[in-house]
C-alpha cells in the first residue's frame, strides 16, 4: 500500500538556528560547516554536531574546531602542557585514531544551548572560530595555517 | 602635572567602573544560584563559589563557580570546576592523562591545573553564561534550572572520573 502525503521532515533544530543566523554553511554527513575569516592571513573552520546532547534541563550542541592534528601522538610532555592551557571558555578533546578517522587530532569546542537566539548563537560559533585559530596558532608555532 | 592627574582619575574612575561591572556579574551569579536552592557560599579567596555534595561512601565533591567571568563579546562566561584528581608534584601518568583528555562528554572537558606550590591536578569542568541568566531568578526559571543541572552534570562526572583514576592501573 502506498503511503500518501508530503514526506516527514526530521526536527533539526540546530539547523534551524545556524539558518536563522543567516550565517553561510555547508552541511556535511553529521556536521554543519562554518568558515571564518580571522585576518588577512588566517581563516578557522568550525562543526557544529548535528546531535543535540540532553542532561536533565541541558539541550546543547557541540562546536568546534580542530586545532592539532598529526599521524603521531603528541609527547606526554606537550600533551601535558596543551592541557594546562587556562581556558575562559569552552575546552579541549584528544582524539585518538579511530575507524572514523586516523589522525591524532586535538579539538576545542563548547557547547552551545539549542535555546540560543540567531544573534547570540553568532557570539559562540565567533568565539570557537577565534579561539580555535589562536590555540592552533599556539599549537603549532611557524606552521602554515591549516584549519 | 596637570595631565598625569587626570589621567590617575580617569584610570581611577574607570577601574571603579570595571569594580562594579565585576561586583554586578557577580550577584546575578549568587542571585541564580540561591534561586537553585542549592547550598553554595563563597570561598576564602573570593574568586569562587563553592558547594559540597554527598556521595556513596561518605564521599564529598566540592563545586567551584567562578565570581568572574571571561567576556568573549556578549558572552559571559564563568567555569564551573571540579578536581578530579590530586597529582601532586609530578604531572599525572599518560595513562592518567589520555583516560581524560580523550573523554568527550556531552558537554564540558577535563584539563590540568598547576598550583602556586607546583602540584598538579585534573579538573572537570564546564561553563555557563551569565548573560543569558535572569535578572530577577526564580527557583522555576528555566535559566535557574539550566544552572542547577549543569552544576549536577559538573558533580556527577567529576566523581565518576575520580572513582575510576583512583581505582589506579
Amino acid at each position: 500500500m502506498a503511503i500518501q502525503g508530503s514526506p516527514q521532515t526530521v526536527p533539526d533544530p540546530i539547523g534551524d538556528l545556524i539558518k536563522a543566523t543567516k550565517l553561510s554553511y555547508a552541511d556535511i554527513t553529521g556536521l554543519y560547516k562554518l568558515s571564518y575569516i580571522i585576518d588577512e592571513k588566517r581563516k578557522q573552520t568550525i562543526y557544529v554536531r548535528k546531535e543535540t546532547h540532553d542532561y536533565r534541563s541541558l539541550k546543547v550542541n557541540e562546536v568546534y574546531s580542530l586545532v592539532w592534528e598529526s599521524p603521531n601522538a603528541m609527547p606526554a610532555d606537550q600533551l601535558t602542557t596543551t592541557f594546562l592551557t587556562r581556558l575562559g571558555i569552552g575546552g579541549l578533546i584528544y582524539e585518538q585514531p579511530s575507524e572514523a578517522q586516523k589522525l591524532y587530532r586535538i579539538r576545542f569546542r563548547l557547547t552551545v544551548p539549542i535555546s540560543l537566539n540567531p544573534e547570540a548563537a553568532k557570539e559562540y560559533f565567533n568565539a570557537v572560530a577565534v579561539t580555535g585559530d589562536a590555540l592552533e596558532a599556539a599549537l603549532n608555532p611557524g606552521a602554515e595555517d591549516r584549519f | 602635572m596637570t595631565g598625569l592627574l587626570a589621567l590617575t582619575a580617569l584610570t581611577s574612575a574607570l577601574h571603579m567602573q570595571v569594580d562594579e561591572a565585576k561586583a554586578k556579574v557577580e550577584a546575578k551569579v549568587m542571585a541564580a544560584l540561591t534561586a537553585t536552592k542549592l547550598n553554595f557560599t563563597k570561598s576564602e579567596s573570593g574568586l569562587s563559589f563553592v558547594g559540597e555534595f554527598d556521595h556513596l561512601n561518605g564521599r564529598k565533591r566540592r563545586i567551584y563557580i567562578a565570581t568572574g567571568a571571561t567576556t568573549l563579546q556578549n558572552i559571559q562566561s564563568h567555569v564551573v570546576y571540579t578536581t578530579v584528581l590530586v597529582c601532586g608534584k609530578t604531572p599525572p601518568s599518560e595513562k592518567q592523562l589520555l583516560l581524560t583528555a580523550s573523554s568527550a562528554r556531552k558537554l564540558g572537558a577535563f584539563y590540568l591545573y598547576k598550583d602556586k606550590a607546583d602540584v598538579y591536578a585534573i579538573r572537570f569542568s564546564a561553563h555557563f553564561d551569565s548573560a543569558l541568566l535572569s535578572p530577577n531568578p526564580s527557583s522555576t526559571d528555566p535559566t535557574v534550572e539550566n544552572l542547577k543541572d549543569l552544576i549536577y552534570f559538573v558533580n556527577q562526572v567529576g566523581e565518576e572520573a575520580s572513582l575510576l583514576l583512583e581505582k589506579g592501573d
